[in-house]
């Protein structure tokens, strides 16, 4: 499969009379890991909705373009090319992680004869192989986040839609997440939302900033921590 | 089809591995038992006067199943994961109707026990008792559906369930205070309630406009659902 390239052109999101995010543009390149930066209610979380189709924008488009083909993000068909682990993924947790990889298989269209293979593989690559027999409700955070993470790979989409994927997890599996980002960003396009700035700095090449709904930047990392570091860069952009 | 046939297997599932599902049930049969009791306070062996509050208990069991569907899965956060799926609104919603219909399916085969009762004291007529049946189940699928609507529009699972229990009820009041109106509001009052509806289902009947109007019903709950989730979107 080529890889697949997202497009944000002047998106706009309203609730009510708020408006999340306006005329956010930006896009991420085949097999590139973009990280979307931003302190809280920046409109991180509603960009990535918006991206994954959950949201409908009031204004602007998001495509995803694989060759010469660009598709809406909110169509059906586009959904099948995007894996999503939402900033608080809630599970069924009364079921087994084998169970729910097979329901999440069947829902996102993987053919019966190939669902057991990717779900082992799915596991395989987020690393909760050893509790594929548990309940979901009697894992620790860090599983229950691997798990997220395998339910967005089972499909195998060319594109995953993280955000903040490392919240709540304790140092060790913060790292070990890290690692398991950086494989998996090695042959697909990932979008990373986070509002730690050493990850980002680990795990990304570009950047793209949020404030206020607004994107104030989208840059290389490496352009951006030219005679400082990107937190000096971020504090400078979020708060000019 | 077969992504809404995964939700709804999914929902049917995790409804009897918990204590809600096996209560609602129970609930559901010993309930059947008192009004079978108070039904045969006349010594026939007949059950039009069984299915008749039925068909309100029914109303009730629809409103406690569907708070689940939506609202339930939107408090928990789990929705979020099921509207990102390669699936189409009205896919999901046939899931959850599908879902919610087979625990009501299986509720309603609890309730077979009643009729056998009867049968072994005396000799009931069968064509009432089997179209009494298809149209508590009838009524059921259309109620649920109007609980969906009403499920997909909120994120508090007990406001789901009064929303729909106020909604079905007003339909219900609208034939008894029917009666006392002018043509046309009284015609119009009296289609729009299922209490018109389900009296031919008691007799042994099964009327093309009773099914047509279940039907009916049971669609309109079903775009509104539809509807709902994609405004919300």
């Amino acid at each position: 499969m080529t890889g697949v390239a997202v497009e944000l052109a002047g998106v706009t999101r309203r609730f009510g009379r708020t408006t999340a995010i306006e005329d956010v543009s930006f896009d991420v390149r085949p097999g590139e890991v973009l990280g979307l930066l931003g302190p809280n209610g920046a409109g991180k979380t509603t960009t990535m909705r918006v991206l994954t189709g959950f949201l409908r924008p009031d204004a602007g488009a998001v495509r995803l373009v694989q060759g010469q083909t660009a598709t809406e993000a909110d169509e059906a068909g586009a959904r099948r090319l995007v894996g999503y682990v939402p900033e608080a993924p809630a599970l069924y947790s009364d079921m087994s992680v084998s169970a729910f990889l097979v329901h999440c298989a069947r829902l996102r269209r993987v053919p019966r004869r190939h669902r057991r293979q990717a779900v082992r593989r799915a596991a395989r690559q987020a690393g909760v192989e050893e509790v594929l027999t548990q309940r979901i409700g009697t894992l620790s955070r860090g599983f229950r986040q691997r798990v997220a993470l395998a339910q967005a790979l089972v499909h195998d989409p060319p594109v995953l839609v993280l955000d903040e994927p490392t919240t709540g997890l304790d140092p060790r599996q913060v790292v070990e997440a890290r690692q398991l980002i950086s494989r998996l960003g090695r042959k697909r396009t990932v979008l990373l939302s986070s509002h730690l700035l050493a990850e980002v700095t680990q795990l990304c090449r570009r950047v793209a900033v949020l404030d206020r709904g607004r994107i104030v930047t989208v840059a290389e990392v490496a352009a951006l921590t030219q005679g400082g570091t990107l937190e000096a860069a971020y504090l400078r952009l979020v708060q000019g | 089809m077969s992504q809404a046939v995964a939700i709804a297997w999914r929902d049917l599932r995790s409804t009897y591995v918990s204590p809600f599902g096996i209560g609602v049930t129970a609930g559901f049969v010993a309930l059947s038992g008192v009004l079978l009791t108070l039904a045969l306070g006349a010594n026939q062996a007949r059950l039009d006067g069984w299915f008749g509050p039925l068909m309100v208990v029914v109303a009730v069991l629809a409103s406690l199943l569907t708070m689940r569907s939506f609202a339930e899965e939107e408090r928990a956060g789990s929705l979020e994961l099921l509207l990102t799926a390669p699936l189409r609104l009205w896919q999901v919603v046939v899931g959850k109707l599908l879902g919610a219909a087979g625990v009501l399916a299986a509720i309603t085969v609890a309730t077979v026990v009643c009729p056998l009762l009867v049968g072994s004291m005396g000799d009931p007529d069968g064509g009432p008792i089997v179209t009494g049946y298809v149209g508590l189940l009838l009524a059921g699928v259309a109620f649920l559906a109007v609980g969906l609507a009403v499920s997909s529009a909120t994120s508090n699972p007990l406001v789901a369930a009064a929303g729909s229990m106020a909604l079905l009820a007003g339909l219900w009041f609208a034939g008894v205070v029917a009666p006392g109106l002018g043509h046309p509001a009284r015609d119009v009052l009296q289609y729009l309630s299922p209490s018109s509806h389900v009296t031919g289902f008691l007799r042994g009947t099964l009327a093309l406009v009773d099914v047509t109007y279940f039907l009916s019903l049971g669609l309109a709950g079903g775009a509104g659902a539809v509807a709902v989730l994609s405004a919300r979107r």
